[in-house]
């Protein structure tokens, strides 16, 4: 079910556009596109002789849109769902887990496009860099388990959503995505105790310094996902007939 | 106790429907039915008993209310057995879909419980899922998948469902270039194919279509409903009457009349409608009474009984109206209106000899000769309308006088029935 209805969403995106499945891939430009003006015109200073800036961003931007993309869609789904769960008994899981999908879907076509920039740059990539599946899969997880966590929180406020996508906006700026982690100070301390921290920073090793050191501790994260996940999906059976009364006829 | 059991071993086996002192609590305000959502949940959670539950009281025990709520339903039993039909009618508002809900385990009851046996299914979100910009080809194969089908039963079923649907060519468009009427044909045949529930849950569905299509539905649900416990709710007292082997009428969120006898619970959904008096026009003519003769006998109209009359009898109207003489001579029109204030019957220009006097009041009396009311079994009132000769105006127009009700063995699909052959007239 799962399956169809993943198929179901992708279809209707495009159909009503002109250019279609083209949509999938501009997104990724433009942010490209946007940092590697920005470097050229040297806006950012940015001192790492060894990656070129674009490349460090394009990495940080990946997975930190997966994981927010990844935090918010379950709740839009959830909301797009509500007339067919207000009338039919149909397993709640099947239907959020298209979100997480469509964001890995969405992802690996990211990934395609920075792939490209990567050979523009001839930039010298490890063997590492065959991990980066699983950092994506983790910043995933990540999202859909903050997801999970609110859902039923905002199945009944429309405020978590709206909140979420304003906290996303300012906490882009408090993960290492466009800056590299600070060494010391309060501010370095914070992201240390941020989960999404290591997913990035790992990553950022795997490509460019071939370094595995990070992969126990994405490890951890992603386990610790797929708990709060799978105990949240069980959670929702038992507060979805409360979100079901409130949600009227 | 709230639990979805499913039964036990019971010795009574074709009991697949059992619901027990159900109780269910709503709040009319949003905000505050939010919150008490967030209570309910985290009170679920820890395990305890329902919110408002006495302390110390057994487990089972009735909640209170909290504030601003209301019970949507209240103490509502049945049991439904295979081959059974159970008609759950009522006004609007009256707790049926809340009970639907309930069955369907998409709610929690606040009070009683819920036994099922078997497969519990429902025509009531035809064409759940449907995306406007997909085809209806595309659209059938994700409403069966979320109705629970695999790809391969859908491929077998395919054609079984476009032929139900019968929408031609239009299956390979978009469901947005449909009509709404073929929107619900598609969504129907999708439901009447794949669904083959033991308990099956009808929530006003068969008012789809055209009436070609909505025999063919009527079909296709009896088939379904041959073996299986079905619970039918519906505003249209045909199809009760054609479907039903019990009818429950709610009223409020509780049981008015539970009963077997189907004309006796038609009779009491139709007792919900008061026929309220309304009056319109300038008041210048005011009707004091009007009351029924039906074979010399003047039906005074006692409170909370209304008078009865049976199909195809004869009957007179006895008015008695107060007419400011200013407005003589006038126009008098009567019309009969159904429960769902449908004019059926209109008797036009009463002759009446009401002159005009120098000032003052007109004391009008008259008595009408209605012929005989071939009315369809039903509930039904009088509209008493002045106009003025002179000026067209309305001086008076009196709504809901002398309601009535006609009896009859059978319900029909037209609101004039006339027997051919008088013998088959038995009441």
């Amino acid at each position: 079910m799962t399956w169809v209805l993943f198929c179901r969403d992708l279809k209707a995106a495009f159909r009503g556009s002109l250019l279609g499945y083209v949509w999938l891939f501009l997104p990724p430009l433009a942010t490209t596109v946007v940092w590697i003006i920005l470097n050229r015109s040297r806006v950012v200073a940015f001192s790492d002789p060894n990656i070129p800036y674009p490349l460090f961003v394009l990495v940080g931007t990946i997975l930190w849109s997966s994981f927010s993309r990844a935090a918010l869609l379950p709740l839009q789904v959830f909301q797009l769902s509500k007339p067919v769960f207000s009338k039919l008994n149909v397993p709640l899981g099947a239907f959020l887990i298209v979100a997480p999908l469509r964001v890995l879907f969405d992802t690996v076509l990211y990934g395609i496009v920075a792939a490209g920039i990567f050979v523009y740059y001839g930039s010298e990539v490890h063997l590492t860099i065959l991990l980066l599946p699983l950092a994506i899969l983790a910043a995933v997880l990540m999202g859909f388990a903050v997801a999970m966590v609110l859902l039923p929180l905002s199945a009944l406020y429309s405020d978590i959503q709206q909140g979420l996508v304003l906290f996303f906006s300012v906490a882009i700026y408090l993960v290492p995505v466009v800056y590299p982690l600070p060494k010391a100070g309060t501010f370095a301390d914070f992201m240390a105790w941020n989960p999404i921290t290591p997913v990035i920073v790992s990553a950022r090793e795997w490509i460019f310094q071939g370094d595995a050191v990070g992969v126990p501790g994405v490890l951890m994260v992603m386990g610790g996902c797929i708990l709060v996940i799978g105990l949240m999906l069980a959670g929702m059976r038992t507060a979805m007939p409360h979100v079901t009364a409130r949600m009227g006829m | 106790m709230m639990q979805y059991a499913n039964m036990s071993n019971s010795n009574d086996d074709e009991i697949l429907v059992r619901c027990q002192h159900l109780g269910k609590r709503f709040c009319r305000d949003l905000k505050r039915s939010l919150y008490y959502g967030v209570q309910d949940i985290v009170n679920d959670f820890v395990g305890r008993q329902p919110v408002g539950t006495p302390k110390g009281a057994e487990p089972g025990t009735k909640p209170d209310l909290r504030p601003q709520e209301f019970w949507a339903v209240e103490d509502v039993s049945f049991d439904v057995r295979r081959g059974q039909c159970l008609g759950l009618v009522g006004q609007n508002g009256a707790g049926k879909t809340t009970i639907l809900k309930m069955l369907s385990g998409l709610i929690k009851p606040d009070h009683g419980k819920v036994e099922l046996r078997g497969r519990v299914g429902g025509l009531i979100a035809l064409g759940a899922g449907f995306n406007p910009l997909l085809t209806g080809r595309e659209n059938v194969y994700v409403n069966s998948a979320i109705l629970g089908m695999s790809r391969k039963q859908i491929d077998s079923k395919f054609d079984a469902i476009e032929a139900f649907a019968d929408i031609g060519e239009f299956i390979d468009a978009p469901v947005q270039s449909y009509s709404s009427g073929m929107q619900v044909r598609l969504g129907f045949a999708v439901a009447a194919v794949v669904i083959r529930p033991d308990v099956l849950l009808l929530d006003e569905v068969l008012a789809v279509g055209d009436m070609g299509f909505t025999m063919k539905c009527l079909n296709a649900v009896r088939e379904m409903a041959a073996d299986s416990a079905v619970i039918f709710v519906s505003h249209n007292m045909q199809w009760v009457s054609t479907f039903c082997t019990d009818v429950l009428v709610m009223k409020n969120g509780r049981v008015a009349v539970q009963t077997s006898n189907i004309a006796q619970g038609i009779g009491a959904y139709m007792e919900c409608f008061d026929a309220r008096v309304a009056v319109s026009g300038s008041g210048k003519a005011v009707v004091e009474s009007a009351q029924i003769i039906v074979g010399d006998i003047l039906t005074t109209q006692q409170s909370g009984k209304i008078c009865e009359i049976g199909q195809g009898e004869e009957a007179e109207l006895l008015i008695d109206a107060n007419i400011e003489s200013t407005c003589l001579p006038v126009i008098l029109t009567l019309y009969i209106l159904d429960q769902g204030m449908n004019p059926v019957i209109c008797y036009p220009d009463i002759s009446n000899d009401w002159q005009p006097a120098e000032s003052g009041h007109h004391r009008a009396h008259i008595r009408v000769s209605l012929g005989p009311l071939e009315l369809n079994a039903g509930r039904y009132s009088f509209v008493v309308q002045f106009q003025e000769k002179a000026s067209s105006k309305y001086p008076g127009r009196i709504q809901g006088l002398a309601p009535f009700s006609v009896r009859a063995k059978n319900l029909f699909w037209a609101p004039i029935v006339r027997y051919l052959n008088a013998a088959d007239q038995t009441q």
